[in-house]
């Protein structure tokens, strides 16, 4: 029962960290040094301005603009692109734009974590050992690199100096799936560096602890190989921490796959934003920040009432 | 605690980036926004003239490297020292009173965390220094609006560290003597509450300011950063088109960059780790 009134008060608190949130994003249209509308419109337009105005309820007022953006988004209208002479709903173009951010970002999450759990059992096993100093110190400098750096410098090297891979664009899983991956692996790459240290050093830090317990002892004192008293006894206990960070990053991602996605010119969400803001478009600007962080937020509060389910130790920690 | 390799390899390279933006500007070096016409594309390390070669306008790399860590660092200093004390002032506040005002700070810093930093910062820079024809702005003012937006992306998260610090001080024996024999709230937060809460933002605060950096270089990149190449980000960005005929005027801000982001992040995690040290010795 307290369980739930908790994921209640939770959830309500969430809504109003969203609305506020928003709420502060639909003010900033009116912050911008002009008018918004006629900032929108096509150049050599005049005559749209009002329509513009009225469209997007601007001549509402702060107040009032927000209220009737928030009721569109609830009814599933994300507003328009006012350019040439017909509007481009935002919808479209988010629906489109939504499946290469979602491939960017669980690609790397599966990299990341296919990396790190080795690196993570083997390091924690030779604990202070040259090689756990070695991968602890190279993961340190790689997840320190800028990703835009990152990115640049594997465009260089391997896109366009070694020409193994192209060095940026995007092909759909559609159309070809190994042109898809070959695109992929480049971007994918730079978004992991950072994943992987983290989740390196997390399950380090777990497997330590998990292989001090006495059912380890007992395990070796079988005769069972170390591999396998690793892979098998060990991993499990000590991955908890692991997929809860697993799952956060989700939401952390899709703020990172903003400047990747522009380097690379991958079609995604952090591509549609730079077009926003090159277009002018800060109504549909300001649509596509509440959207990312509405999915953020969400993600990140799902995550924790389902770890919370998941293992009880950290409900009592938390009350 | 022991000082590695990495300790003094990150030093030094901060003592440089450090001598470079203040002093660089009466060091002889070649004058940064004149083009060297006869010398396109040089690659670096070939002459003394350019040192780190120039790239495809013929503009010496090490001269914009030395003009950009000036406004780079600028942007990064005072918006980490601004956010930070700003930060820091409202998160102890919050810890020491509770009540109302801590619940509704815990509010405003979780709607600004709600917006990933980056998507946060894009957002302020592109509206607050929007620019056209009919709305000019000025370089100034756009590096104005940049260091604003990256303080208010500071502040929740030092603000958040602060408080979290704050909090497990606030209940100490010592401050409750201090209150009972009636000293006054500001006193007990000065000297009893900011001393202890300092090594853990300082910590945090190094890796703010390479969290700055990469968003300043990040802002570039997507077009809303500093104009004309007068940061770090903005040489860089400018330069992306070219990466194929003057792959240095890419690699080597880059990795001028990442060397300063390791280098902070190194001092940021050295100072957390002797800070754990020292607290799991109490």
């Amino acid at each position: 029962m307290t369980t739930l009134l908790n994921i209640a008060r939770r959830l309500i608190s969430v809504i109003v960290v969203l609305l506020l949130a928003t709420f502060l994003l639909s003010c900033l249209v009116f912050l911008l040094p002009g008018d918004p509308a006629e900032i929108m419109a096509p150049v050599g337009a005049a005559e749209f301005i009002d329509v513009i105005r009225e469209d997007a309820g601007l001549d509402k007022g702060p107040i009032g603009y927000y209220f009737n953006w928030l009721g569109d988004l609830l009814r599933g209208d994300l507003g328009s692109y006012y350019l040439g002479t017909a509007e481009t709903p935002v919808a479209d173009r988010v629906v489109d734009a939504i499946p290469a951010s979602l491939q960017l970002i669980f690609y790397t999450q599966i990299l990341s974590l296919l990396i790190a759990i080795p690196l993570g059992l083997i390091a924690a096993y030779r604990e202070n050992s040259r090689l756990d100093k070695v991968i602890n110190s190279s993961l340190f400098t790689l997840a320190s690199f800028p990703g835009f750096a990152l990115g640049l410098i594997l465009i260089l090297v391997i896109g366009v100096n070694l020409a193994w891979l192209p060095p940026v664009g995007y092909v759909p899983f559609s159309e070809s799936v190994s042109e898809h991956f070959r695109y992929m692996v480049l971007p994918v790459i730079t978004l992991s560096a950072g994943l992987t240290a983290t989740y390196t050093r997390l399950l380090r830090a777990d497997v330590i602890g998990t292989l001090k317990e006495d059912f380890v002892t007992m395990a070796s004192s079988k005769g069972i190989s170390n591999s396998r008293i690793l892979w098998r006894h060990v991993l499990r206990p000590s991955s908890s921490t692991l997929l809860t960070s697993a799952a956060l990053n989700m939401g952390a991602l899709i703020g990172g796959t903003v400047v990747i996605e522009t380097i690379f010119v991958i079609p995604g969400l952090g591509s549609e934003l730079a077009y926003a803001i090159g277009a002018r478009q800060v109504v549909a600007l300001q649509t596509l920040v509440a959207l990312i962080a509405i999915a953020y937020v969400l993600f990140n509060t799902v995550t924790d009432v389902v770890t919370t389910f998941v293992d009880p130790r950290t409900r009592e920690r938390r009350n | 605690m022991k000082k590695t390799i990495g300790y003094w390899l990150s030093a030094t390279w901060l003592a440089i980036v450090a001598f470079l933006a203040i002093f660089g500007q009466w060091l002889p070096l070649w004058d940064w926004e004149e083009p060297d016409y006869d010398n396109i594309g040089q690659t670096p390390f070939t002459s003394w003239k350019h040192p780190l070669g120039t790239d495809g306008n013929g503009i010496d790399i090490f001269s914009g490297l030395v003009q950009g860590a000036r406004i780079t660092m600028l942007i990064a200093l005072v918006s980490v020292i601004l956010g930070g004390a700003i930060g820091s002032a409202l998160g102890i506040t919050a810890a020491y009173f509770r009540g109302k005002f801590d619940a509704f700070m815990n509010i405003a810093f979780s709607v600004v965390l709600s917006i990933p930093n980056l998507v946060l910062s894009l957002s302020l820079v592109s509206i607050l220094a929007y620019s056209d024809e009919d709305n000019p702005t000025t370089d100034t003012r756009r590096i104005m609006v940049l260091i604003l937006s990256l303080t208010i992306v500071i502040i929740p998260i030092l603000g958040r560290i602060a408080r979290a610090t704050a909090l497990q001080w606030a209940n100490r024996e010592f401050v409750t003597a201090s209150k009972s024999m009636g000293t006054r709230n500001l006193r007990i937060v000065r000297d009893h509450l900011l001393p202890n809460v300092a090594p853990a933002i300082i910590a945090i605060a190094f890796l703010a300011v390479g969290v700055v950096i990469i968003a300043e270089g990040s802002l570039a990149v997507l077009g809303v950063g500093v104009p004309n190449g007068k940061s770090w980000g903005s040489q860089l960005a400018g330069a992306i088109i070219d990466i194929e005929f003057y792959p240095q005027s890419v690699y080597v801000p880059a990795l001028f960059i990442a060397a300063t982001v390791i280098a902070v992040n190194y001092f940021g995690d050295y100072f957390r780790r002797s800070l754990d040290r020292r607290e799991s010795k109490i």
